[in-house]
């Protein structure tokens, strides 16, 4: 218990792990206040459908559908005749008012508006919900009828009916959960905060990232300022403080989750408020789905208990890793962010009836939004039996905990020495003697290279990266096209390049083909009639006509589209497929970006850490060299390493775009790009391309330099792993989200190509790209100057 | 040739690190003695330009060390007390590294490099990795790099921690063989390290210089003060605290205490002896 007690103790005390919590803490729920501040109505009517809500929970449900059918109407028809001062379309929903309510719609015309348009708003949408939910509750029982009704069709339907098959089992067992909902006593309520702070992926996330911190701090911090050795070699260093760190993550990762999870709560209950909490989850429609009786207050509880539970298991695992793969940041980073990578990827791109979903519902991911998991009723099939998703929660996450647990005990107990080698430094060892039996030089840059290439480890993660990339040229898919885009580019191989007058002749003349369809089918009919063609030749010509030519109709009219865009433009004919597949993905520039960074995270990070791990510093800085200029040789080869991880990022991805589209018209002003209509620079296509690869590659070093300087504060590799990872990956994480960030984050680096498509995002972009540059030279002064100044404090 | 170090003070905080140090240091080695935490490897790092005095002047030749920077430092050799290694180098490549940080030319840095690893007899384990090194191997190793740039100021940090007696010797020698022409500054609480090489001594307490002189002009000090007495085994324990015991030995007579003290311990059977710098050391420090 001693043990376990210092434990804590550490933790409390590590003021940089309480600041990073406390960051993440606030990122998150600054995040959270920024989503909700999208949803509009829901707060504003807060206290009014509260009141509403009490007031019409004492009547009978039938009774009070119909008054708040009339309530809503009333008020919508008093909201309206504010609305139809500005705005024209309402004009056509006060006549069906006005028909469909004559009395009512007479009076509320002929009387004054006590109400503010404010007011009035939020109440009509209180009324809406309130309305709603009416409507729904007295549709469920019907609903739970269906489900069994359906049961009975659906298990005589041939394809269904083969008596034990998952999909007959499956019927049988939703159908028997269901009838156990049917007499269940529903009341109103909004669902808007339960499911707000249930359904919150980013904060789940933020969690995770929150428990791998903690493991850092348990795990990390003995091992890199060296009392690891001391630790183990002592009577009780070994199952006793392995059990105290494993007892210490459950106990902080527990009070974390509860403090996030209050905090989400109180939050979420003060913009939307949670209602009768003693009432069934299955009151709101977002619940239909839910296969177990259970109110919302046990809900909100189960929901916090699972989320903790999850996260002491992901807790375990990471434990795991950190134990296994004690004194390697890099492995210990990527065997723990990969399999979570992998986890998250199956939990959001799996389709939910495909034969493995059981990767998509036994996630942690899954199990972390609770609103889906106990929201959403699911069996999965375990040998053709249905298992409810949610009763394999607990056996899971029981075994995940035991075994990682164990895992960890045993790895711990059984070490020997407290570095341990990783898969890669066999083949390390190799290179370096291939390195090593090469000429020596002085010159600081090379040796400073062969210190992080070879003995940092990099150019393993460099290449590992190239392979990636390659591989992701030899899997890739070549995009399919429909008829329409099929005919467009074969038009636009013939005529991309200057918009000239013999095109657009050249168009005419096509066009005129596609409208005489109608007149060659006649005159085919004609000649048939008069006995010129046979009947067959009627109708191979016809069916020519109408079907080859006719289909590519659709496909012409988007090539006219863009002929009528260059008239106006006068400008270039350009593919505009090609043109988006380069310029228009923001999706895939995010992905991009999304690589470059980690990869540039992990191969970056031992560049100065390395020195500190050795505390090789003053030694470093007590020669000739060993200030500004060897700072210039990590800098440079940082440089060079981005350079390095920037053309393996990206030229899979142009080699994958050529493959599948070819080059955009390279000559075309950039204008001639429908995307950058309203882009003034003058430019051609390739100058644009070449411009904001140029300008990409130099603000990524601008990161490089704010990057040295992160390693410098930091001075350890996961600390410096995780600071920039906040700082570089999370934006970029939440820009894939949905939440646009670009201009106060280092995103627009990697976005540049839908921030410039108005003369408002490239003066915008011009802002966040200086910033960059001031924050990027800062970074690299501060770095010279971290070796440089005589306020140092080695010994400190 | 003047390393003049001129009311150095450092403070951590609250706590005095350093205070008011002055010396000047001309070409011989100066065994710099201290307990822990006197603030030896404070003022060495002062001296590498590692850590800012808060006030105070060191001065080569006239010139402000802080000022020459880089010129500075190509005349000095710096060998850390921890042992700062990159344990995936081998022993060669560490050299030629920090042969590049010295800016050594390559021609030079070859010869240098070979020589270097003869002297510290380690040739034979010249390619092999650092990590698979003894502690003593590696501060022989340590030891090669400080010299390298065949700096004109060395200043070595426990040299001979970790080493075996004959290391110990062979390293000791060396500097005495390499010190013509060099300052050499040599931090330990090993007297016998600096019993024989020394120029000079300095002895360092709480952050002061509390003596600076030779050898025989700092036994003098206690010449006449150093005893070997004969004790009973239950006394012992009283005559360690009545007295600075610098060495008990158990002999055919008995257990016989060498005291340092002003007087003479008249209560036991007691002879005179020539004072060490052990003696010395227990003297200054107990």
């Amino acid at each position: 218990m001693k043990i376990f007690g210092y434990e804590l103790y550490k933790i409390a005390k590590a003021k940089m792990f309480l600041g990073i919590i406390a960051v993440l803490f606030a990122f998150s729920l600054f995040v959270f206040g920024m989503q909700q501040n999208k949803i509009t109505g829901y707060a504003e009517a807060k206290d009014i459908f509260e009141d509403l809500a009490a007031e019409y929970s004492t009547m009978d449900t039938d009774e009070a559908y119909e008054k708040l059918k009339l309530k809503y109407v009333e008020y919508d028809i008093r909201t309206m005749r504010f609305r139809a001062v500005n705005d024209g379309t309402v004009a056509w929903f006060m006549s069906m008012y006005e028909e469909s309510y004559p009395k009512l719609y007479e009076e509320i015309m002929s009387s004054e508006e006590p109400l503010t348009f404010e007011d009035l708003e939020n109440t009509r949408f209180a009324y809406w919900q309130l309305y709603e939910n009416a409507k729904y509750i007295l549709e469920y029982p019907e609903y739970i009828d269906n489900v069994q009704e359906n049961a009975k069709t659906m298990t005589s339907v041939s394809i269904f009916a083969e008596k034990g098959s998952f999909t007959y089992n499956n019927i049988l067992k939703t159908a028997e959960n269901f009838e156990q909902l049917k007499d269940l006593k529903l009341s109103f309520g909004t669902d808007r905060g339960i499911v707000a702070v249930t359904d919150y992926s980013i904060g789940d996330i933020m969690l995770v990232v929150m428990v791998f911190v903690l493991c850092i701090f348990l795990f990390s911090e003995e091992q890199g300022s060296g009392m690891l050795n001391l630790i183990i070699t002592s009577k009780s260093g070994r199952f006793p403080v392995i059990t105290a760190k494993i007892l210490s993550l459950i106990t902080v990762t527990v009070v974390i989750g509860a403090a996030y999870i209050g905090a989400v709560y109180t939050y979420g209950e003060s913009l939307y408020g949670f209602g009768d909490t003693s009432r069934y989850v299955q009151s709101m429609s977002s619940f239909q789905n839910c296969g177990t009786a259970i109110t919302v207050k046990q809900f909100l509880i189960y929901s916090a208990i699972t989320k903790i539970s999850v996260l002491v298991g992901v807790g375990m695992f990471f434990s795991v890793i950190f134990v296994l793969f004690r004194g390697n940041a890099a492995m210990t980073y990527l065997s723990s962010i990969l399999p979570m990578g992998i986890m998250w990827l199956a939990y959001t791109t799996v389709p939910p009836n495909a034969v493995f979903n059981h990767i998509k519902y036994l996630n942690p991911f899954n199990f972390l939004n609770t609103y889906g998991l106990y929201g959403k009723y699911m069996n999965i099939s375990f040998f053709t039996l249905p298992v409810n998703v949610l009763d394999t929660l607990p056996i899971i996450t029981a075994i995940v905990i035991v075994i990682c647990a164990i895992s960890s005990c045993i790895v711990f107990v059984k070490m020997r020495g407290s570095y341990r080698k990783n898969p890669f430094s066999g083949v390390r060892e190799k290179i370096s003697n291939i390195w090593r039996s090469g000429s020596k030089s002085t010159s600081l840059f090379l040796e400073e290279g062969f210190k992080l290439l070879v003995q940092g480890r990099v150019l393993v993660m460099l290449l590992a990266a190239a392979v990636i990339g390659a591989v992701a040229v030899m899997n890739y898919r070549e995009p399919t096209f429909d008829v329409d885009e099929l005919v467009y580019r074969k038009y636009m191989r013939n005529i991309t390049g200057e918009a000239t007058e013999d095109t657009f002749t050249y168009l005419d003349q096509q066009q005129a083909e596609f409208d005489n369809i109608p007149n060659s089918v006649a005159a085919y009919q004609a000649a048939y009639e008069a006995g010129k063609i046979t009947d067959t030749e009627l109708r191979e010509r016809t069916a020519y006509l109408e079907h080859t030519i006719g289909m590519q109709q659709k496909g012409f009219e988007m090539v006219q589209q863009d002929a009528e865009y260059a008239k106006q433009n006068g400008t270039w004919f350009t593919d505009q497929i090609t043109a988006k597949a380069w310029f228009g993905n923001t999706k895939e520039d995010i992905t991009n970006g999304l690589k470059f960074v980690v990869s540039a995270i992990i191969c970056l990070s031992p560049v100065f850490s390395m020195d500190y791990k050795r505390k090789a510093r003053p030694i470093l800085l007590s020669t000739k060299n060993g200030r500004a200029p060897l700072v210039r040789a990590k800098l440079l080869w940082s440089v060079v390493i981005l350079l390095i991880i920037y053309i393996s990022v990206y030229l899979p991805h142009h080699i994958n775009l050529l493959k599948g589209y070819g080059t955009p018209e390279w000559d075309a002003p950039i204008q001639s790009v429908q995307l950058y209509e309203n882009f003034s620079g003058k430019m051609t296509v390739l100058e644009f391309y070449v411009r904001t690869h140029i300008l990409r590659f130099a603000i990524i070093a601008m990161l490089g330099m704010i990057f040295a300087l992160i390693s410098v504060k930091a001075k350890k590799q996961l600390i410096i792993i995780l600071v920039s990872s906040v700082i570089f990956a999370v934006p970029l994480v939440l820009q894939q989200q949905g939440v646009d960030l670009r201009y106060f984050s280092f995103n627009n680096a990697f976005m540049l190509n839908s921030s410039f498509l108005s003369d408002v995002g490239v003066r915008k972009s011009i802002i966040n790209l200086a910033a960059i540059c001031i924050i990027g030279v800062a970074g690299a002064g501060l770095t010279f100057d971290d070796s440089e100044t005589t306020k140092r404090r080695l010994l400190r | 040739m003047i390393l003049d170090i001129q009311n150095v003070s450092k403070y951590y905080g609250k706590t005095r690190a350093l205070s008011e140090f002055t010396a000047q240091l001309t070409p011989g080695v100066y065994g710099f003695l201290g307990p822990n935490g006197a603030g030896k490897s404070t003022l060495m790092n002062i001296i590498t330009d590692n850590l800012a005095a808060d006030s105070g002047t060191i001065t080569f030749n006239g010139k402000d060390t802080v000022k020459m920077g880089k010129k500075f430092r190509d005349l000095i050799g710096y060998m850390p007390q921890q042992q700062g290694l990159y344990d995936f180098f081998t022993g060669r490549r560490f050299l030629w590294y920090m042969a590049s940080l010295k800016g050594i030319r390559k021609d030079v840095a070859k010869e240098r490099i070979d020589k270097l690893l003869e002297i510290v007899n380690l040739k034979s384990d010249a390619n092999r990795r650092i990590g698979g090194y003894s502690g003593g191997m590696k501060q022989r190793l340590l030891i090669a790099q400080a010299l390298l740039n065949d700096p004109d100021i060395l200043i070595l940090d426990e040299p001979t921690a970790g080493l075996d007696p004959k290391e110990r010797i062979r390293i000791r020698n060396f500097i005495s063989e390499i010190a013509a022409g060099k300052i050499v500054i040599l931090a330990t609480h090993v007297v016998s390290d600096i019993e024989f090489i020394a120029k000079e001594v300095m002895i360092i307490k709480n952050g002061q210089l509390i003596q600076m002189d030779t050898i025989p002009n700092l036994l003098n000090l206690i010449q006449d003060k150093v005893y070997e007495v004969y004790v009973p085994e239950n006394e012992l324990a009283e005559v360690q605290s009545r007295y600075k015991v610098s060495n008990v030995i158990q002999d055919r007579f008995g257990i016989c205490a060498r005291i340092v003290s002003g007087e003479k311990p008249e209560e036991y059977k007691c002879r005179a002896v020539t004072p060490h710098l052990e003696d010395l050391y227990i003297y200054l420090f107990d």
